[in-house]
């Protein structure tokens, strides 16, 4: 699907709804959101009734991620003045501090935050996003570890965590998130994907057998998952120099499925596509290595 | 002596931006004229983790369009999470140590540098590097009509020009997003000079 450029010129309702999507996703995108704030429902405020609160909380977040401070003072203040001595708002305070880099009063406010309420998961994920944002790599990785072991099933610390081991190329500990994941989340064609392109990247024969596993694992649960058929080819191309008779075949046929579901995937998208015949042509040469494999 | 040209430039800056929150990588293409390396064209990779299949992909597609566009890979780029982490890339730089056995010439390391990055930029974001005696060398590198360039980028930035660069990642999970090579983007940047 393609997405609207300019958030200057739409509606109020598409201005709400499109922000409460983002709200329910958790998705980033900080900048457009100030940019419907500010040109579009900051003009309808009183319309928002109840819902400002949550706006302005997700104005607030973005602003800071945007570099955005005076507004997102301006939306603290007016939370501030709604909600006095809330946990939720001096949370939002301590995030402004860490966005300001004054990382040591940051870390005090989510301490004394803790303090009040010890099983919450985000004031703690904050200390080690700010070990993150200092480039203190092994200590978040240890601190995520040990925080890990306390509240074992948080995909969000878990998803981080596979991050940073992949910056340090520690493909096995990485890999090892996903894991995890897949033990709670077994059809996540996410996970699959990556715990694949991880296997794949690591290399070798026994990686790769898995790696085309999981990508195989992720087209069932989405036919239509360009990126895993293509992790299906790379597989079969891999594996078919040192397979037995019997297994080129199979992975020949394997290769050859993903190759021609992923023509028909590229041939069904909508928005028109300067370079689809190239791109087509490049999937031909992949089936052409496949066949003299094969052969 | 390796020249960086306007739309190559541009690109990397808009991809840079477009990701404020991850590590941006891509591959620059470009061809070797006298002693000098052109980089005319930098396509957009990646953002986030650096894992080999969506790498190994686009350089099966970037074979293709090299040999129809008489351009080679003459190197990568990438951009560091963090504005203050100014270290090299050394397992992306790999990728173009690989290359080298591909070229007659040495490949380019492009690095941007966080901290250059402005909307009124007087000069150049880039440092280059090349590979010599095993090891990989800071090597000055020129941005052709560097004045113009930058007032490019800088109108590509204001024109919010990020928001529709698709790099192969992107492409890769919605294919719908069908242009990594960002033809129209290009034209708009020219457009821009």
């Amino acid at each position: 699907m393609v997405d609207i450029q300019d958030w200057t010129e739409i509606s109020y309702e598409e201005a709400r709804s499109t922000l409460r999507k983002w709200r329910e996703e958790h998705a980033r995108r900080s900048e457009e959101t100030v940019e419907i704030w500010e040109h579009v429902l900051s003009r309808y405020a009183s319309s928002l009734k109840d819902e400002l609160w949550p706006v302005l909380e997700q104005v607030a977040i973005s602003s800071l991620d945007s570099a955005r401070y005076e507004l997102a003072i301006e939306c603290l203040m007016h939370l501030n003045k709604r909600f006095p001595k809330s946990t939720r708002v001096t949370k939002l305070q301590a995030m402004r501090l860490e966005a300001l880099r004054d990382f040591k009063n940051a870390e005090l406010l989510y301490d004394k935050l803790i303090k009040t309420d010890e099983s919450n998961t985000f004031y703690r994920k904050r200390k080690i996003a700010m070990l993150i944002a200092q480039g203190e790599r092994h200590e978040a990785i240890r601190q995520l570890n040990d925080y890990l072991e306390t509240f074992i099933n948080d995909p969000e610390a878990w998803l981080e965590l596979s991050e940073l081991y992949l910056q340090e190329a520690d493909y096995a500990r990485a890999a090892f998130c996903f894991e995890e994941l897949l033990l709670a989340n077994p059809q996540n064609s996410l996970y699959l994907r990556r715990i694949a392109e991880i296997r794949y990247t690591q290399g070798g024969t026994e990686n790769v057998e898995l790696a085309r596993a999981y990508y195989e694992h992720a087209v069932k649960c989405n036919n239509s998952d360009a990126r895993a058929l293509y992790g299906v080819i790379l597989c079969c191309n891999y594996l078919l120099p040192k397979a037995t008779a019997q297994r080129k075949k199979e992975l020949g046929a394997t290769g050859f499925k993903a190759a021609d579901r992923l023509i028909a995937v590229y041939e069904e998208q909508p928005n028109e596509n300067p370079s689809l015949k190239f791109q087509i042509k490049t999937i031909q040469t992949l089936k052409n290595i496949i066949k003299n494999a094969t052969a | 002596m390796a020249k960086i040209g306007t739309i190559a430039y541009t690109k990397m800056v808009l991809h840079a931006l477009k990701y404020p929150q991850y590590t941006v990588r891509g591959i620059l293409l470009g061809k070797k004229v006298g002693d000098d390396l052109r980089v005319l064209d930098a396509i957009p990779a990646l953002h986030g983790g650096l894992l080999a299949p969506p790498l190994e992909i686009l350089l099966i597609h970037l074979d293709s369009f090299c040999s129809e566009s008489q351009l080679q890979i003459v190197g990568i780029y990438f951009c560091n999470e963090r504005r203050d982490d100014n270290s090299f890339d050394d397992q992306f730089a790999k990728v173009a140590e690989k290359l080298q056995s591909n070229t007659s010439f040495s490949p380019i390391v492009l690095q941007i540098d966080n901290s250059k990055l402005s909307l009124n930029a007087d000069s150049s974001c880039l440092h280059g590097f090349t590979y010599e005696n095993k090891s990989w060398k800071s090597k000055s590198c020129e941005v052709e009509r560097s004045e113009e360039t930058l007032a490019t980028t800088s109108l590509a930035i204001q024109s919010k020009l990020y928001r529709e660069l698709i790099d192969f990642e992107a492409h890769l999970d919605d294919p719908n997003l069908a242009d990594f090579f960002n033809s129209e983007l290009n034209s708009k940047i020219e457009q821009l000079l």
